[in-house]
């Protein structure tokens, strides 16, 4: 066999190993899952606050489980995608945010940055209670970091028609 | 004090959706197992090729997926996380201290199986003893080149992200790459 002709094999046994099924993780795929439904994201604790209420006082929320509610409730809500959403934090008080979004072409983006901004204040409040000083339209910075054709249907729900 | 969070990717992964890799970065678990769907596959086969036994094999991927979810905040989007995740698994490879070692191959499975001249290696009667010749000549490098010739011809990697994944510089892993390829060549030529 000659070096180009092994070349060539060579290179045709590559597409061969890409493509072939992996049967071995099939047999691992479902412990792979079920470990990681029994592991924890790494977090940090947020204080939430009860204002009124017989429980009055201050809990701690992982900051998980608000970026994963923001981000739920920021794709169902507009017309964009969240792809990054960080937290400034005094101890473990939210001070501010910064979220970056992927937008469609053809969409008014300080409207839907401000829209954004309404929910994100929404949706703190909802999980954190009344936090002194509260975190504020002003103190929620957006920036679309990527403007595309279009997002996938699901991310196109509820729309603008929302707001 | 800032909260690390995810940047945007720099770059898209291959026939996955961009919004579900954000999702799954952004703390979203049925996103991320979209992710441990998508990549298992692969990095099962780059984990079979370096660790000898099945359990370790298990373990590492598994570990690397549970570190990945752990370690979400500190995914930066400087690599895409195809290249993360490849990163993660070689060191829980290397970690294992269980790498499958270089093994001196047995000249007999190169011998010819269908001994005639007109038969191509890709014949249906010797393909699949083409590809067994040649995973064997692949078990015979030592890690690095097995590595970087895996990720490189397999994965179909760049040598700037083979680098990222090994800790090693990309005109270090093109060496180990060039050493691989002419020592596979070297033994699949005398296969026939």
């Amino acid at each position: 066999m000659t070096e180009s002709r092994t070349d060539a094999l060579m290179a045709h046994a590559s597409d061969v190993l890409r493509n072939a099924p992996e049967p071995g993780w099939d047999r691992i795929s479902d412990k792979v899952i079920r470990a990681l439904r029994s592991t924890s994201a790494s977090s940090w604790p947020l204080d939430a606050h009860a204002s009124e209420g017989p429980r009055l006082g201050t809990v701690s929320v992982s900051d998980h489980v608000l970026r994963t509610h923001l981000a739920a409730e920021i794709r169902s809500r507009h017309h964009c995608s969240p792809s990054s959403i960080e937290f400034f934090v005094d101890g473990h008080e939210i001070r501010s945010l910064r979220i970056e979004l992927t937008a469609p072409y053809g969409v008014d983006l300080a409207e839907l940055s401000d829209r954004v901004r309404f929910t994100v204040v929404d949706v703190v409040h909802l999980i954190l209670g009344d936090m002194d000083p509260p975190v504020s339209a002003e103190s929620v910075h957006i920036a679309v970091v990527d403007i595309v054709d279009d997002l996938p249907a699901e991310e196109n729900t509820k729309s603008h028609s929302e707001h | 004090m800032a909260l690390p969070d995810t940047q945007g990717l720099a770059e898209a992964p291959d026939g996955l959706d961009p919004a579900t890799v954000d999702a799954a970065i952004l703390g979203d678990r049925e996103a991320f197992e979209s992710l441990v769907h998508y990549y298992g596959p692969a990095l099962h086969r780059y984990a079979r090729r370096m660790l000898a036994d099945e359990g370790d094999i298990l373990e590492v991927v598994q570990d690397t997926f549970v570190a990945a979810w752990r370690r979400l905040d500190s995914f930066r989007g400087e690599s895409s996380m195809r290249t993360w995740l490849f990163a993660i698994c070689s060191r829980k490879i290397v970690d294992s201290y269980r790498i499958k070692r270089a093994q001196p191959i047995d000249d007999k499975l190169l011998d010819p199986l269908v001994p005639s001249p007109e038969a191509g290696p890709f014949d249906a009667t010797s393909n699949s003893a083409f590809l067994e010749a040649l995973e064997e000549a692949l078990g015979e490098l030592p890690y690095r080149q097995r590595a970087a010739w895996t990720l490189r011809e397999v994965e179909m990697l760049t040598f700037v992200q083979i680098g990222k994944i090994l800790r090693l510089t990309p005109d270090s892993v093109r060496g180990h790459h060039h050493r691989a390829r002419a020592n596979l060549s070297e033994r699949m030529t005398r296969w026939r």
